[in-house]
C-alpha cells in the first residue's frame, strides 16, 4: 500500500466539477500538483476537462444514493487514501416556501445536503486512511452564504444550504482529533453557469459583491493549507449578514425577502 | 362553544365559532402538552401523530379529533390534510411540532435515519403547511391565523452529537423564518419556537438531568406549550425557550459558530457518555 510520503501526488475528489466553482477548484488543484478525480453528471464536459488536467472521471449524480455508493467504492478501490474531498455539487432552487414546487424543495435538499452527506460518508474511510499516514486530510464543503442567512427569493435552496452548513460544522466537531479537518466555505454571489445573480448586483454599486469562481477556489486551497474552519467569500458584506441573522433573524429575513431574482441568467 | 372554554380561566374573548388548531406530533411531549394547553383555552384541536391509540385517548380527553398520520410520508400528509379540509374549511392555527431524534454524529449515523429525520423534521412541516395554507387564509376582516413551527436551538447552533437532527432543524428553521418573511402582511402569522433541551418521551434527557449543572438547562414540555399558546395571541415572532442560556449561545454563535458548537457538543456528549457508563455499572458502584 502506498503511504503519503511514497505517493507522488496527493489525491483530491471534486464533485460538481464540470463547471463553476467545482471546475475552478479542480483546475487550481491540478496546477498545484494534486491528482484530481472529477465527479459530475455531464460526461462529455467532464472528459474534456479531465484530459486537459490529466485527471480521472467519475460520472455520477450525487442525488442518487446508490450511484454515490458505487462511485465512492470504485474510487476507494483505485485510491485507498483520499487526501481531500471538495463537495461542490449543488443546484439552485428559486421561489418562496409559498410558491416553490414541492418536488423542487425536495430535490434541493437531496442534491445540496444529502448528496454531500452520502459522498462524504462513502469516502470517509479513505479520508481517514490518508489522515493516518499523512497526518492530515481534508473535507471541504462548498456551502453558501445562503446557508447562514435566510434568503427567501431562493428559499428551498437556502434551507438546504442551512442543513449542509450544519452538517459541515458538526462533522468538523465530530472528527476533531482524528486528523481529518472539515472546512466550510460560504461564498456570496458567484458568477457561474448554474447560478445567475440578482439584478441589483448588475449595477456599478453591486459589482464588487459578485466574484468569480476562481476566488472561491483560491479560498478552498488556502483553507486546506491554513486549517481554517470557516470562510465567507467575500467577507464583506456577507459576513455582516450572517451576524445580523444571529442577532435579529426576523428583520434579516424580511429585508432580504425583496431581492429581485431574474428568471433567466 | 366548546365545553371546556366556559370554565377556562385563560379565555379573554368569546369566539363566535370555536377556533381550530391542527397539531402534529400530538401523541406525546411538546405536542401533547400544546394540545392540552390549547384545549384549556377553548381551541378545538385536530391531533396528528403515528400512534393511533395514544392519539385517540388524548382526543377523547380534550374533545378533539385524531388523525393518525406519518408526517414523513408526503402522500399520507396530503391525504390527511384533504380529510381535515373537508371537515374544517377554516383552520386558525397549525402547530408543526412532529420531530424525531438522531443522537449520533455524522461520522457514524445510519444513512437511512439521516433521510428519515430530514423528512419528518423538515419536509413534513413544509408539506402540511402547503396543504393547509388555503384554509389558513383569514376571512376578510377576520382575525389573524397562525403557523407555529417548533424548531430547536439546534436549528441555529450546530449540535454535533445529534448531527442529522441539527441539520434537519437548520432546514426547518430556515423554512419557518423564510415563510414568516413571505407571509408578512397576509394575516397569517408565522412563529418560530426554539426550545432548548426538553424532557419528553421522544427526547429523554436523563443524562442531562443527572448532571449537577446541566440539569438546569432542561425544561418540561408544558413550559414550551405555554410559549406556543401565548404566541397564538401575538404577531409572528421567534422565541427561544428557555431564554437562558440558549439565547446568549445563539448570539455568540453569530461570531464564533465553531466554538459554540464545539463547547456545547462536548459538554453534552460527555454527560451522555458518563450517564451511559453509570447506567452500565453495577448498582453498588453508583
Amino acid at each position: 500500500m502506498t503511504s503519503a510520503s511514497s505517493r507522488h501526488r496527493r489525491v483530491a475528489v471534486v464533485t460538481g466539477a464540470s463547471s463553476g466553482i467545482g471546475q475552478a477548484t479542480a483546475r487550481l488543484l491540478a496546477r498545484r500538483g494534486w491528482h484530481c478525480v472529477l465527479i459530475a453528471r455531464r460526461e462529455d464536459v467532464l472528459r474534456r476537462l479531465a484530459s486537459e488536467l490529466g485527471a480521472e472521471v467519475e460520472v455520477c449524480d450525487v442525488a442518487d444514493r446508490a450511484a454515490v455508493a458505487a462511485t465512492t467504492a470504485s474510487i476507494l478501490e483505485r485510491h485507498p487514501e483520499v487526501d481531500l474531498l471538495v463537495n461542490s455539487a449543488g443546484i439552485l432552487a428559486r421561489g418562496s416556501f409559498v410558491d416553490a414546487p414541492l418536488d423542487l424543495i425536495e430535490q434541493a435538499l437531496v442534491v445540496n445536503y444529502l448528496g454531500c452527506v452520502w459522498m462524504t460518508r462513502g469516502l470517509l474511510d479513505g479520508i481517514r486512511a490518508a489522515a493516518r499516514t499523512g497526518g492530515r486530510a481534508h473535507i471541504v464543503t462548498i456551502a453558501s452564504i445562503g446557508g447562514a442567512i435566510v434568503f427567501t427569493p431562493a428559499a428551498p435552496y437556502s434551507a438546504s444550504k442551512h442543513a449542509q452548513v450544519a452538517f459541515s460544522r458538526s462533522l468538523r466537531a465530530s472528527l476533531r482529533g482524528s486528523g481529518v479537518e472539515v472546512h466550510t466555505i460560504l461564498p456570496g454571489f458567484v458568477t457561474t453557469p448554474g447560478f445567475p445573480h440578482p439584478k441589483i448586483f448588475a449595477g456599478p454599486l453591486g459589482r464588487p459583491f459578485v466574484i468569480g469562481p476562481e476566488k472561491v477556489a483560491a479560498k478552498v486551497l488556502s483553507a486546506v493549507e491554513s486549517g481554517k474552519a470557516e470562510a465567507i467569500v467575500p467577507w464583506f458584506p456577507y459576513g455582516l449578514g450572517a451576524m445580523a441573522q444571529a442577532i435579529v433573524p426576523t428583520i434579516t429575513a424580511r429585508v432580504l425577502r425583496r431581492f429581485d431574482y431574474p428568471d433567466e441568467g | 362553544m366548546g365545553r371546556r372554554s366556559l370554565n377556562a380561566g385563560h379565555l379573554r374573548y368569546v369566539w363566535p365559532v370555536q377556533r381550530v388548531a391542527v397539531i402534529t406530533g400530538a401523541s406525546s411531549g411538546i405536542g401533547e402538552a400544546t394540545a392540552r394547553a390549547l384545549a384549556d383555552r377553548g381551541w378545538h384541536c385536530v391531533l396528528l401523530a403515528r400512534r393511533e391509540a395514544l392519539l385517540r385517548r388524548l382526543a377523547d380527553e380534550i374533545g378533539g379529533e385524531a388523525e393518525p398520520c406519518d408526517i414523513g410520508d408526503r402522500a399520507a400528509v396530503e391525504t390527511t390534510a384533504g380529510r381535515i379540509l373537508a371537515r374544517h374549511p377554516s383552520v386558525h392555527a397549525l402547530v408543526n411540532n412532529a420531530g424525531i431524534p438522531a443522537r449520533q454524529s455524522f461520522a457514524d449515523v445510519d444513512l437511512d435515519l439521516v433521510e428519515q429525520v430530514a423528512r419528518v423534521n423538515y419536509l413534513g412541516g413544509v408539506w402540511l403547511t402547503r396543504a393547509l395554507l388555503p384554509a389558513l387564509q383569514p376571512a376578510p376582516g377576520g382575525t389573524r391565523t397562525h403557523v407555529v413551527n417548533v424548531a430547536s436551538v439546534a436549528g441555529t447552533v450546530a449540535f454535533s452529537p445529534s448531527g442529522a437532527y441539527t441539520a434537519a432543524k437548520h432546514a426547518q428553521l430556515t423554512f419557518s423564518r423564510s415563510l414568516q418573511a413571505s407571509l408578512r402582511g397576509s394575516g397569517i402569522a408565522v412563529h418560530s419556537i426554539l426550545p432548548g433541551f426538553v424532557e419528553t418521551d421522544g427526547f429523554p434527557q436523563r443524562a442531562l438531568l443527572e448532571h449537577r449543572l446541566l440539569r438546569h438547562i432542561v425544561v418540561q414540555p408544558e413550559r414550551v406549550a405555554e410559549t406556543i399558546a401565548k404566541a397564538l395571541e401575538r404577531r409572528g415572532r421567534e422565541v427561544v425557550v428557555p431564554w437562558f442560556p440558549y439565547r446568549p449561545a445563539i448570539l455568540l454563535s453569530g461570531i464564533a459558530p465553531g466554538l459554540v458548537s464545539r463547547v456545547g457538543g462536548r459538554a453534552v456528549a460527555r454527560s451522555r457518555a458518563f450517564q451511559a457508563k453509570a447506567a452500565a455499572a453495577p448498582p453498588e458502584r453508583r
